[in-house]
């Protein structure tokens, strides 16, 4: 064997994992498009495991008194299913669509820094294994995903599990920060010639805002965390009271960390939705500004919102008010895109594909969960259902149908970009009805079991109260449809990916720039660009003689 | 309107007031998500591609409607903070200085009950006078947990090195039941919570039996039950007045036997269960911080006996 | 076309930044939660702290001289600064192991109390950036006497912010850790 092996053209196609070397080749590749497949795949194992410990969790909570998992075993499950949808299945799915996508959809050949592109993969990929290598290493964290102190200190929890989350959190944080750098770097350096920020899709204006979200969340992540290890390996005392420390400020540092990081877990989905709605509506977006500013808006306004999830913890009535106050606003710009979607559609001709469908889903879903946020936001209700089930539902409304559906209409969307075939829209179909309608009624049954008493985070619950059986009995069952529904889009894949490549550049008839390139692109995405005049370059090729109006 | 106002009058209780306040927030964003369901369905019936082919208008959108919802969504915003406001101040007045019916400490995994009016100690099961307010003083002795009865007030953290405040209001005398609800560790599913609420009378009358000092009974089976209880170390956890034992690691076990529910309401107190605890509290709730003594037979018969009598 | 290097740089730093803020805010924290900090602090010789910031400040001027140097074309120039940079970058990390030392000697630990804790976290972390970039500059140094020269002197671009906001966290740090509880 040589010790060199031959570098792939520029005009060559991605090497096929299959053939001699050809694992080496991605093992090693710092080009965006490997790099951005490869966050999917991550992405994608780790929500089948995080998927199988939520219907260990559903089946453990089918019926009270299951003797199937001890409290220990529950709880690490739980914190690992919390810990993993979202430090290791929506951060890199929407880190990986970006990867991919950023530079294809401004024209660019590469991220600003491809090196730093894989080194932020690999960061992210080992921070999880370290975080699953605890299992073997005498018990997961244990702690929920959020680690409050002095539950998680090391006189409460000596198990080394908590400190593997520690630094396989710092690891999957370092690994954001190094994406946020290289894609705001690559939106400001990397612009096909003639493309002003305000003429980018607004995929990338999604990202790029919530680059600069992840830029200043994840080092206040990281200072709490690294304070956690101190206290647990050093014997420092930040957050142990018993001690001099404080068990407050750890909940400041992770809510001013945790609340911007839903949101950087919500934009790339409202990005993706506000490429899907248009392009399966057949016009453009309705109000381009309003939806870019909005994010802007956003983007600030999370900053300031954080303690909402401390309103129980006693704080002053002006504290709460003013978290109170803070986190409606919020409803205002969020509400504006909403309004801006459903205008996309009207008027439209609906080619109602996979794709479409998730998004109108992901509409209704996220309104209903953005809803039941405001009415978190809501002091005195707050302070009756904050840990109950009313929180879990409202939780996985915005993960699932935000953020989720979000990525999954995107998949359905760029599949064919990525690997020249086009997912099956009969089995997408199945997977979407028995997804959302299993989720719908998994969730919008926690609402209830919530008011009605059911806390968040116990193994097992009291067999004699009045409907807690039949609700989570049912909850589980809508669980049992949305693993069928996940099946099913695995087999969607599987299936897909045996057929040979038969798409064309351009199969939606889509307008911006990533569909102007093969499918899949070559590794040189560009030989050559078309002009660049307005917002959708492609829909101006296509139609010389009514284009957009001319912004440049 | 008069209806809409009623929320801020001083005749509801802060259950209800928030009750009140979440139907508000309800019936609004029920519109709301109606709003924009109708919106979407409309847009499916007419305009998908068969009811409605051909290139749609590619006109750049005029953006007056977007002005037109911002103000509506504005709107509703400023009433909820103001209403926000109003019932968070009526619901939580804790007064500037303090006087708290009853301190309740969380502890891994039961509650600790003081009455620093008369002095009374107990555990677990918390007995409060009905038809008054009663101010808690809440606190933690190890990790975080939460104080929650839904039916007679909202939640409040119990929080190490800090001192919360809440208010109960139990109209009626009755059970009521609630539950830990910050996650605190192995148990933290089997931290609920019974309360007892009593009419003035007879909540005096059992604050009067509360502070005799323990039982004692002359019956062998009992003094060698007394003896067991200094001499297997109890006594480092437990409390039991009148008799040597000051500790508050675990539950005070003066009037033990006059609860009706033990463990934090995790199971009735009888021989059986009261005996299957003390041969291997492990057993029964896995993670409780109280060992296993490995007792005979005989050592807990007369353990058994003598804490089930302890009235 | 746009230096992308500096763009990074600036992003990175000021990513760090937030991390810098959030040990601050603990130890402001801690400092007005507790009385164990002002036990301590107010005996930290604030004297001797200054002089060996000075050193750090003196370190970020001969760094701008070393660029200036450069950019008029003198080899020389640019070694000696750099070397002079290095040098001044050292002495304040001695100051800070003496600093250390002499607490550890009075029984002054991370796990004393909380005021060990977040000290030694704050200044410890700036502590491992200093060292960072000593390390760098020591690079740069190395490369100017070698064949890599080109790559050496982007590679300052960079670098240089990176070395100077170093110095500017350590204000921050002097400020709050040294002085303010003299007030
Ligand atoms: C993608 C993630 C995501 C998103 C987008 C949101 C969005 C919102 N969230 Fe949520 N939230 C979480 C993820 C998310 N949340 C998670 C994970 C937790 C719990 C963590 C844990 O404890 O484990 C949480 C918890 C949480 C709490 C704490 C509850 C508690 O612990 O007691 C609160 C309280 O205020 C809250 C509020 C909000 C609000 C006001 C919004 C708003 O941004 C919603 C805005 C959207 C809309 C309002 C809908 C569309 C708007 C219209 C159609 C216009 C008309 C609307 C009005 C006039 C109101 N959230
Ligand atoms: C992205 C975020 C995300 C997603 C997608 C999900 C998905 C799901 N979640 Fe999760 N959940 C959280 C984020 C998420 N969750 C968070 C943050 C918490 C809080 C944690 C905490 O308290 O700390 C939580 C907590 C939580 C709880 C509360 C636990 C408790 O408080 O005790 C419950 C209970 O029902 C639950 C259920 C589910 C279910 C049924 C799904 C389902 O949608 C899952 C569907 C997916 C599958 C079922 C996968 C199917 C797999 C296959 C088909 C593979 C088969 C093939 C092979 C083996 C090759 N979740
Ligand atoms: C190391 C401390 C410790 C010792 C020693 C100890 N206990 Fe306990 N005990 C506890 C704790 C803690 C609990 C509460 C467990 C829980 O509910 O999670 C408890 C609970 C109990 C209860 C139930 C009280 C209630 O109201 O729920 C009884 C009865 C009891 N112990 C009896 C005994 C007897 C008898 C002995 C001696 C043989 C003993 N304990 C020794 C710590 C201890
Ligand atoms: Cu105590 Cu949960
Ligand atoms: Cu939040």
């Amino acid at each position: 064997m040589s010790l060199f092996i031959d570098i792939p053209e520029g005009k060559d196609q991605l090497p096929s994992p299959r053939s001699e070397r050809g694992l080496l080749l991605w093992f090693s590749s710092v080009d965006h498009k490997q790099l951005g497949i490869m966050y999917l795949w991550l992405a994608l194992i780790f929500f089948v495991i995080g998927g199988l410990e939520a219907m260990l969790i559903r089946t453990q909570l089918a019926f009270p008194d299951s003797p199937m998992m001890t409290a220990e075993i529950y709880n690490q499950i739980f914190t690992m299913h919390g810990t993993t949808m979202i430090f290791l299945v929506l951060m890199p799915a929407s880190i990986g669509l970006g990867t991919y996508f950023i530079p294809l959809m401004i024209g660019a050949n590469e991220m600003a820094f491809p090196r730093l592109n894989a080194f932020s993969f690999w960061m992210t990929c080992l921070g999880g294994i370290l975080l699953y290598f605890s299992f073997l290493a005498g018990g997961a964290p244990n702690a929920g995903w959020f680690n409050y102190p002095p539950l998680s200190e090391a006189n409460y929890s000596p198990a080394l599990g908590i400190d593997y989350f520690t630094v396989g959190l710092i690891l999957t944080g370092m690994g954001s920060i190094g994406a946020a750098l290289n894609f705001i770097s690559t939106v400001l350096t990397l612009r096909a010639k003639g493309m002003k920020l305000t003429m980018m899709p607004l995929f990338v204006w999604m990202m790029f805002v919530n680059s600069f979200l992840m830029l200043a969340a994840f080092p206040l992540l990281n200072a709490g965390l690294f304070m956690m290890l101190l206290d647990r390996q050093m014997y420092a005392h930040f957050f142990l009271p018993s001690t001099g420390g404080s068990a407050i400020l750890w909940q400041h540092f992770f809510w001013a960390f945790g609340h911007p990081e839903v949101y950087i877990l919500a934009l790339p989905a409202f990005g993706i939705i506000s490429e899907v709605i248009p392009v399966f509506s057949r016009k453009p977006i309705y109000g381009y500004r309003f939806v870019a500013a909005s994010s802007v808006a956003i983007a600030l306004l999370s900053y300031t919102v954080w303690a909402h999830h401390m309103f129980a913890v006693g704080m002053t009535y002006a504290m709460n008010g003013f978290f109170a106050i803070s986190s409606m606003l919020i409803g205002i710009p969020t509400g504006l895109k909403v309004i801006n979607w459903c205008a996309t559609m009207h008027g439209g001709s609906l080619r109602l594909r996979v794709p479409l469908l998730f998004a109108i889903a992901f509409l209704i879903d996220f309104t209903l969960g953005g809803l039941s946020g405001i009415s978190l936001a809501i002091v005195p209700i707050d302070w009756q259902v904050t840990d109950t089930y009313y929180l879990v539902a409202h939780v996985h409304f915005v993960f699932l149908g935000g953020s989720l559906y979000g990525i999954f209409a995107g998949i359905y969307y760029w599949f064919p970009k990525m690997s020249g075939r086009m997912l099956s829209e009969r089995l997408g179909k199945w997977h979407f009805w028995l997804f959302v309608l299993g989720f719908n009624i998994t969730f919008l049954l926690q609402h209830v079991l919530g008011v009605f008493g059911m806390p968040r985070r116990v193994y097992t619950y009291p067999s004699d109260l009045p409907y807690w059986r039949a609700l989570n009995v049912w909850s589980s069952i809508g669980a049992v449809m949305m693993f069928a529904g996940v099946a099913v889009f695995l087999w969607n894949i599987y299936r897909s990916l045996k057929q040979p490549r038969a798409v064309k550049n351009n199969p939606w008839e889509a307008w911006t720039l990533e569909w102007y390139p093969a499918s899949p692109p070559p590794l040189k995405n560009f030989e050559e660009l078309p002009p660049i005049h307005s917002r959708r370059p492609l829909w101006d090729l296509a139609n010389p003689e009514n284009p957009d109006k001319r912004l440049n | 309107m008069d209806h809409f106002c009623a929320i801020l009058s001083t005749d509801l209780t802060a259950v209800e007031q928030i009750h009140r306040l979440s139907l508000y927030a309800a019936i609004v964003a029920a519109v709301i998500f109606f709003a924009v369901l109708g919106s979407i369905l409309y847009s499916l019936v007419h305009f998908r591609a068969k009811n409605n082919p051909g290139v749609p208008s590619q006109k750049p959108s005029n953006e007056r409607m977007e002005k037109v919802l911002l103000v509506i969504v504005t709107a509703i915003t400023v009433v909820f903070a103001w209403l926000t406001f109003s019932v968070m101040a009526k619901v939580q007045d804790i007064p500037d200085d303090p006087k708290p019916d009853v301190v309740i400490t969380g502890h891994q995994w039961w509650w600790e009950a003081k009455y620093p009016a008369n002095g009374v100690i107990t555990a677990n099961q918390i007995h409060i006078p009905a038809g008054r307010k009663v101010l808690l003083e809440l606190h933690s002795a190890d990790v975080i947990h939460s104080w929650w009865v839904q039916a007679l007030g909202f939640k409040m953290d119990m929080i190490p090195g800090v001192t919360n405040h809440l208010w109960l209001y139990a109209e009626k005398p009755g059970e009521y039941i609630g539950t830990c609800s910050e996650f605190c560790g192995a148990n933290h599913a089997n931290m609920r919570i019974r309360l007892t609420a009593m009419d003035t009378a007879d909540f005096s009358r059992w604050s009067r039996d509360q502070l005799a000092p323990a039982v004692s009974l002359n019956d062998p089976l009992f003094v060698e039950g007394a003896r067991l209880f200094q001499q297997k170390t109890c006594t480092n956890c437990h409390s039991i007045q009148g008799v040597s034992a000051k500790m508050t690691i675990g539950p005070d076990l003066t009037h033990f036997a006059s609860r009706k529910r033990f463990l934090a309401d995790m199971m009735e107190i009888n021989d059986t269960n009261l005996r299957a605890w003390l041969t291997d509290p492990q057993k029964v709730k896995p993670g409780a911080h109280m060992p296993n003594f490995i007792l005979s037979k005989k050592e807990l018969d007369a353990l058994t006996y003598y804490i089930g009598h302890l009235k | 076309m746009k230096d992308k290097g500096r763009i990074l740089i600036l992003l990175f730093i000021s990513s760090e930044a937030f991390f810098f803020i959030a040990l601050i805010i603990a130890y402001v924290f801690y400092r007005n939660f507790s009385n164990a900090t002002d036990t301590v602090a107010k005996h930290l010789e604030a004297g001797r702290a200054t002089l060996f910031t000075l050193c750090l400040i003196a370190s970020s001027g001969t760094l701008i001289l070393s660029k200036r140097a450069l950019r008029k074309g003198s080899e020389g120039g640019y070694k000696t600064w750099l070397a002079l940079t290095i040098l001044l970058g050292i002495v304040f990390m001695v100051g800070q192991i003496t600093e250390y030392t002499g607490l550890y000697k009075e029984q002054v630990k991370m796990s004393t109390n909380v005021f060990g804790s977040s000290f030694f976290t704050l200044t410890g972390f700036h502590g491992l950036h200093v060292i960072l970039g000593l390390i760098a500059l020591s690079i740069l140094l190395v490369l100017s006497m070698g064949k890599l020269k080109d790559t050496g002197r982007s590679a300052l671009g960079g670098i240089d912010v990176y070395w100077h906001f170093v110095d500017i966290v350590w204000l921050f740090v002097l400020t709050f850790v040294y002085y303010v509880p003299l007030l």
